[in-house]
């Protein structure tokens, strides 16, 4: 079949519409490729973090798993993943979601996921204290909740100060 | 060596079309000399994005000499657009077919790995955009490619938020894809493709 | 305005059961049977080359959370 090439008329109509916006698409994933290679992976503690926190702060808000997936609209495995596997890295719309949802500071939770470059070392330090203190169990105790607390103050206190910065 | 074909773009902001050229198939060399040309424009806008606290492409952090080296596969393909001296987009498709979701049963796909026009001509980027089109030109390059493929115009592809708004005009949305960082899937048909290139929507 | 400026022509000697196969794929997926050859050859090339690398080529079914070793 042999190609139609567009008329110079349409062409300049369309290229006029498009003037100056994004055209970018992106997947370069080879055939057997299921995850693109994350920014940079975020270090043991980071990650373990990372995990805890989502599964933390879930409870404490009192929702199940199935409660969070509906509500943030992510997969289901995809979240079990997350609060399990803390060498798993997620897609970035899944943090901005779960951000939304659980009401934490995306950037912070951008680099803890590993989705985003290195943590400041005031980030990494709270990150491992909160990675010591914490135990999978399905209730927090209230040591558990007060490790929350403080970890969710310093992300938030670390927002703060990256936007006074500005 | 590449082979040429003509084609055009439209320069900013003038109802006047540019003569341009299509580069059938980029040689890695190529493709990384194109990346280099485009880096300073782009570290002055990354600059700019972090200072806004914006979210920048990913893509611009890639090792691009690792990408770079599919093209030593038959199963990859890169074209970009020449205009004026330089190339003001790049396009990498993949010649093993997919399999379209849009069809059935499963026809065959010219799946577009990548897409993307020089930072100069976006508006997010630059106070005046030089060249329009080059989104319109590539789509135009991918159908023609796909047809020589033996997929019959039909291409699909993954793209970035911030330019859905562009390939909804021209393709079916099928929503967000879980396999590809979340990022919306779009594929056109032939019979889309034949519309496309004959300015029926 | 053809991408490819020069093309062989090569004589392929196939059983009636590779020709029989060729057809059918080439009627499911509504390409021409060279169209298919040469997209046999694309998977090939990539899959040879990642095999000899040392790597491993596996089928997975998310849905039964099975993974099986292609041996090739």
């Amino acid at each position: 079949m042999k190609v139609v090439r567009m008329s110079d008329e349409l062409f300049l109509k369309r290229a006029a519409e498009e003037e100056g916006c994004m055209i970018s698409a992106v997947g370069l994933q080879p055939l057997h490729a299921k995850k693109a290679e994350p920014v940079q992976q975020a270090g043991e503690p980071i990650r373990f973090a990372f995990s805890t926190l989502i599964s933390y702060r879930r409870r404490a808000l009192r929702m199940t798993m199935e409660d969070v997936a509906r509500r943030a609209k992510v997969e289901l495995d995809e979240l079990l993943e997350i609060e399990e596997n803390s060498s798993y890295v997620p897609e970035v719309r899944t943090v901005h979601r779960l951000a939304d949802l659980l009401k934490l500071p995306i950037p912070q939770l951008l680099v803890l996921s590993g989705n985003a470059k290195t943590a400041t070392a005031e980030l990494t330090e709270a990150a491992v204290r909160f990675a010591a203190r914490s135990r999978a169990v399905e209730k927090l105790n209230p040591e558990q909740s007060d490790a929350l607390k403080e970890f969710v103050k310093v992300l938030v206190e670390q927002k703060d100060k990256e936007a006074k910065k500005k | 060596m590449s082979s040429r074909r003509k084609s055009r773009l439209k320069r900013a902001g003038k109802n006047e079309l540019v003569a341009a050229e299509i580069v059938d198939a980029l040689s890695k060399e190529e493709l990384l000399a194109t990346h280099l040309d485009w880096e300073p424009e782009r570290l002055e806008a990354l600059k700019e994005l972090l200072d806004a606290k914006e979210p920048w492409p990913e893509h611009w952090h890639w090792d691009w000499s690792k990408k770079a080296g599919l093209l030593d596969f038959m199963a990859y393909r890169c074209m970009g657009i020449e205009c004026e001296g330089r190339m003001q987009g790049l396009l990498m498709a993949s010649t093993i077919a997919r399999s379209s979701r849009v069809e059935p049963p499963g026809k065959a796909v010219l799946y577009v790995d990548y897409i993307e026009s020089a930072p100069w001509n976006l508006k997010d980027l630059v106070d005046e955009p030089k060249f329009s089109g080059v989104g319109i030109a590539l789509l135009e390059a991918a159908i023609e490619l796909s047809e020589e493929e033996g997929f019959g115009g039909r291409i699909g592809l993954h793209s970035l938020p911030q330019s859905e708004a562009f390939y909804r005009k021209y393709m079916t949305a099928l929503g967000l894809d879980a396999s590809h960082q979340g990022l919306h899937y779009f594929e056109m048909s032939a019979e889309q493709a034949r519309l496309f290139l004959e300015g029926r929507k | 305005m053809a991408i490819e400026t020069t093309k062989r022509t090569m004589t392929l000697n196939l059983t009636d059961a590779e020709m029989r196969v060729l057809e059918v794929l080439s009627a499911q997926k509504d390409l021409s049977k060279t169209a298919v050859i040469r997209q046999a050859l694309r998977l090939y090339q990539l899959v040879d080359h990642r095999l000899a690398s040392g790597e491993k080529l596996f089928f997975e079914d998310e849905a039964k959370r099975q993974k099986e070793l292609m041996m090739i």
